[in-house]
């Protein structure tokens, strides 16, 4: 692991999934694909279903559906507790694979903090702060 | 291959207990288990064969944790480990112990567990950092609640679960726990929905109340497994173990979502609200030769109210989707045909650390044979431990029995 600026947790950047962060960083969200099963996330050496190493690079349009979602009320760590609350959730991408990002918040009619995109809502995959540390923004669509 | 449906047993037991206003030391809980273990059976501690850890303590965290402890009392076992599918590492290990001592290889096991996350002041950080992915979710800041309600979010969407089903869930928890001298929560006495649906949210839609609590300050347990030919020699009440199964079905919460197949039943694939439990619960059913209508008591690993209804159909005693009814009709809390976490399970008595897996194995353990400290059921005979490990990742289920 490597630690980052301002704070933020340490980072870890393994060797299958340099194609991924190098992707982010030009605005590309890039998955893999094995030609019998289908869509791999985690990166890996090899399919975890085949074992067939021979995966390809793919480009994901980056949209999807929110398929789970939690609002962070209560942080442990001093980074995170200092911007509380925020979403983290899990978007079905239309390509056929579940991704861990941010899920933007709204406020609702009583002023109550709620996701922008309900559960099964289309959601664009925003890559944002592509320079430092890139991370994915799940956004209604 | 050996029966080993009911050819072990559980021939003694021992454990002890931290407060808020008497803390003790981890090494001192587990010394107080084990001394009483061996008073209540009788035996030399010389005659262990094998000793069966869970993972180290939070409170400790050093490695190699089976051979501290074991060297600690001097215990100079020929097998020894920590069995460590997170939590359910603990529950699986009565599984090792049954193996070891069944074969003969052995003749007696040492299951021993003690923990006090109370003395650690970094829990909260260090859960969080080793329970979620380190390179594709850590970086997103989940707590380890969040990470449990994206299947809180999915079961309320899939299934129409209500707020107020998951509230009732914590009210008859807590029903169990006022009566526990030693739950973390039992002292703020009895709850209602509302004191549920009031409380502050964590990690939405998870509320205060819908959360395991840390705690008590400390626990420990200690189990001598052996034959049951061999565990009548020193006990009138052994506690037969029936059967037993596991299932491990992933690490990090997003790996269960690639998860397309399985030959296991995990229902239909990919989904987060079917848990491993279904299967560890099936293989322990049927090792047991028992079904769900012959279970007397359930002491199991929820430590959030959705957990629990999960448990709930996935042990069988429902369908898929169908908890809800099962919570309103009673049957679980004290009075009910079907008691269900006795001393108030993770979210009343808490999770003192690891020894949160040995927890409710003691307390059917003190149930089977009318010792319980706190609510003593009518007359169980048959009981169901079950303890979960890492992000509803590890399972496993044993069937023990007078």
């Amino acid at each position: 692991m490597t630690s980052a600026e301002n704070g933020f947790p340490p980072l870890r950047r393994s060797a299958e999934a340099q194609p991924y962060w190098a992707g982010l960083r030009t605005g590309e969200l890039l998955y893999q694909r094995c030609a019998d099963c289908g869509p791999v996330w985690f990166p890996r050496f090899a399919c975890p279903r085949c074992l067939r190493t021979d995966l390809s690079w793919q480009r994901a349009a980056g949209t999807g559906r929110l398929f789970s979602y939690s609002i962070v009320h209560h942080a442990a760590d001093p980074y995170w507790k200092a911007r509380v609350p925020y979403g983290v959730g899990v978007a079905a991408v239309d390509e056929g694979y579940h991704i861990f990002g941010h899920v933007a918040l709204s406020r609702g009619a009583e002023g109550q903090v709620r996701v922008a995109a309900q559960i099964g809502e289309p959601v664009r995959i925003r890559i944002v702060d592509r320079d430092a540390s890139p991370r994915l923004l799940f956004e209604p669509r | 291959m050996i029966d080993l449906g009911g050819a072990t047993a559980i021939a003694g037991y021992g454990d002890a207990y931290a407060t808020v206003d008497h803390p003790r030391n981890y090494l001192e809980l587990a010394t107080e288990a084990l001394r009483s273990l061996l008073a209540a059976t009788g035996l030399p501690k010389s005659a262990i064969g094998a000793v069966f850890t869970g993972r180290t303590p939070v409170a400790d965290q050093r490695p190699q944790w089976n051979n501290i402890l074991s060297s600690y009392f001097q215990l100079t076992p020929e097998y020894g480990t920590e069995v460590t599918t997170h939590g359910a590492g603990v529950n699986a290990a009565l599984a090792y112990a049954s193996l070891f001592t069944a074969t003969g290889l052995v003749d007696y096991a040492l299951v021993l567990v003690a923990d006090n996350s109370g003395t650690n002041s970094e829990h909260g950080r260090w859960v969080a950092a080793t329970d979620a992915d380190p390179e594709f979710e850590y970086p997103y800041g989940p707590s380890v609640p969040s990470i449990y309600a994206q299947t809180a979010s999915r079961y309320m969407h899939e299934f129409g679960v209500s707020p107020e089903t998951l509230a009732e869930v914590a009210v008859q928890h807590q029903e169990w726990a006022v009566g526990h001298p030693y739950a973390a929560k039992g002292g703020k006495g009895p709850i209602t929905v509302d004191t549920v649906l009031n409380s502050r949210l964590i990690a939405d839609p998870i509320r205060l109340w819908n959360a395991a609590t840390f705690g008590p300050y400390g626990t420990a347990g200690a189990l001598l497994v052996t034959s049951v030919a061999r565990s009548r020699d020193l006990t009138d009440t052994p506690i037969i173990i029936r059967g037993f199964g596991g299932l491990n079905t992933h690490e990090y919460s997003t790996d269960r979502l690639s998860l397309t197949s399985s030959r296991y039943d995990l229902g239909p694939l990919p989904n987060t609200t079917w848990s491993g439990a279904r299967h560890a619960a099936a293989r322990a059913f049927g090792l047991a030769g028992l079904a769900p209508e012959d279970i007397d008591i359930v002491e199991c690993g929820n430590n959030f109210t959705h957990i629990a209804m999960i448990l709930m159909e996935d042990f069988g005693f429902c369908e898929k989707g169908k908890a809800s009814e099962l919570v309103a009709s009673g049957r679980l809390r004290p009075g009910g045909d079907l008691p269900w976490n006795t001393n108030g399970g993770w979210l009343s008595f808490g999770q003192p650390g690891i020894s949160c897996g040995m927890d409710p194995i003691i307390e059917a353990v003190r149930q089977l044979r009318g010792e319980a400290l706190g609510i003593q059921v009518e007359n169980p005979r048959i009981a169901l431990t079950h303890a979960l490990g890492g992000m509803l990742a590890c399972h496993h289920v044993t069937i023990l029995s007078r």
